[in-house]
């Protein structure tokens, strides 16, 4: 793959914090509309990769570019792509389902917010549920919140970290339509998680990260899970 | 940078709306403050206007820095702050826009204990009304934008609580100080207020300034 084609790519990624040094020289490309999966033990640098392509973390070595635009030169525009999902819902537990999407809709600069609103809401299930506060909410239904949140402003780039983490039955069904719509629709989706079983059906690609480098790299239209599982408990347990 | 400050500011008034929590918990302390000065002096008129201007900003910074401690807290809940790492907007603007919340959270406690310590120390706070409210906003916004910056310093931190003021009154001595003095000759007093005005102008220009500035650097992991 030539580096002209990727929609994310990192050349020589390094991040320490203190002693720890979390990625080592990490270079990796990401075409658009492909489905990478991450997964590696705990500390392997997932984590710290998703924060640093998604600009949380701004203090790095190497570099990190979207569309071809180096990510620290980067305009607002270039980080307008990027949808974050994580375990945490990042919403305010004060204001209602509605507001907590219209905070974000306007932060994102997003057009005709009070449709795409409407929109969210009830693609998400949770019409009946728009003028109650986050905290009156369970937790399923928050993350259905948080999953509408991500996809507000129509991002090509989603990051999930640990998106499985504690959905119920019906926040799971939703998320796994959203995943499917938004890679039909031709996005980009990069996701870290410890569930490899889901991480592989969803992905055109998997790597496995070890001490902030990839060692190992497969793809499920090659080799079988079963096979990428015995060869991921071997980096492991070896 | 205008959409940031204005959707910040718009959020955290919602939510303070929503739970009256860092009203509720500034415009009592401050009162408890104001109480016990009241009842443990006593002061004959010409003291009440010395002293009690520096009675009104102890209370004023106590309640404040309860204030701003709430400021930041509420970004911590459900990681919030990662939301506003991620969002594409200058940092810039969310600082202004927490600021302005939270100086406006301070003037409105203010507001409301001026003419409850009027009735306390026998003070009035109608002498020069239009230099009182300058001088009010004028402190709010000094000891506010600093306040802001150690918030978001002190949410990152264990002791939190104990840790914003720690890092915050030393460096408010200057503001506290122009705006005790300022206000004394809000009250009536005989005095030359010029130099203090000054101050507050020249503190808040200097930490509104190096404060934005700065805070994209504090946001960030």
């Amino acid at each position: 793959m030539s580096g002209e084609s990727a929609l994310l790519l990192t050349r020589n990624l390094t991040k320490s914090f203190g002693r720890f040094t979390a990625l080592r020289s990490l270079s990796i490309e990401i075409p658009r509309g492909e489905s990478l999966t991450i997964v590696g033990r705990n500390g392997a640098g997932k984590t710290t990769f998703l924060k640093i392509v998604s600009s949380i973390i701004r203090s790095y070595t190497g570099d990190v570019e979207i569309s071809g635009k180096n990510l620290k030169n980067s305009d607002d525009d270039t980080r307008r792509k990027i949808g974050f999902v994580s375990h945490e819902s990042l919403l305010y537990k004060d204001l209602t389902v509605r507001d907590n999407l219209a905070f974000y809709a306007r932060m994102y600069g997003v057009a005709r917010a009070d449709e795409r609103i409407v929109e969210m809401i009830r693609r998400v299930d949770l019409e009946a549920k728009r003028d109650v506060v986050v905290r009156a909410l369970s937790r399923g239904m928050k993350q259905r919140v948080s999953l509408a949140r991500a996809f507000i402003h129509e991002p090509s780039i989603l990051l999930l970290d640990e998106p499985f983490t504690g959905l119920d039955e019906r926040a799971s069904e939703i998320l796994d339509r959203f995943l499917g719509e938004f890679k039909s629709a031709g996005g980009t989706l990069v996701m870290v998680t410890h569930d490899i079983e889901r991480g592989w059906k969803l992905a055109d690609r998997v790597v496995v990260f070890e001490k902030g480098k990839v060692v190992h790299e497969t793809s499920p239209r090659g080799s079988s899970f079963d096979e990428f599982r015995t060869e991921y408990r071997r980096i492991l347990y070896d | 940078m205008w959409r940031a400050i204005t959707t910040i500011l718009w959020k955290d008034l919602k939510i303070e709306l929503q739970t009256k929590e860092a009203f509720g918990a500034s415009f009592v302390f401050s009162l408890m403050v104001l109480v016990i000065f009241n009842f443990t002096l006593d002061l004959t008129s010409e003291e009440a206007l010395k002293m009690g201007a520096g009675f009104l900003w102890i209370s004023f910074a106590f309640g404040g820095v309860l204030a701003l401690n709430r400021s930041f807290a509420l970004e911590r809940d459900e990681n919030c702050v990662q939301g506003l790492q991620l969002m594409p907007v200058d940092r810039g603007g969310i600082y202004l826009g927490k600021c302005l919340a939270n100086v406006i959270f301070m003037l409105v406690t203010e507001i409301i204990l001026l003419p409850l310590f009027a009735v306390f120390f026998n003070v009035d706070i109608t002498a020069r009304p239009l230099y009182l409210l300058a001088v009010l906003f004028l402190g709010s916004v000094g000891f506010s934008s600093v306040g802001t910056l150690f918030s978001a310093i002190a949410v990152h931190t264990r002791m939190r609580e104990v840790i914003l003021p720690i890092l915050l009154l030393p460096v408010t001595i200057p503001v506290l100080i122009a705006a005790v003095e300022a206000t004394a000759f809000a009250l009536g007093a005989d005095t030359d207020p010029s130099f203090w005005f000054r101050l507050l102008i020249v503190y808040d220009v200097i930490f509104v300034t190096v404060s934005f500035l700065t805070f994209g650097y504090i946001l960030q992991e």
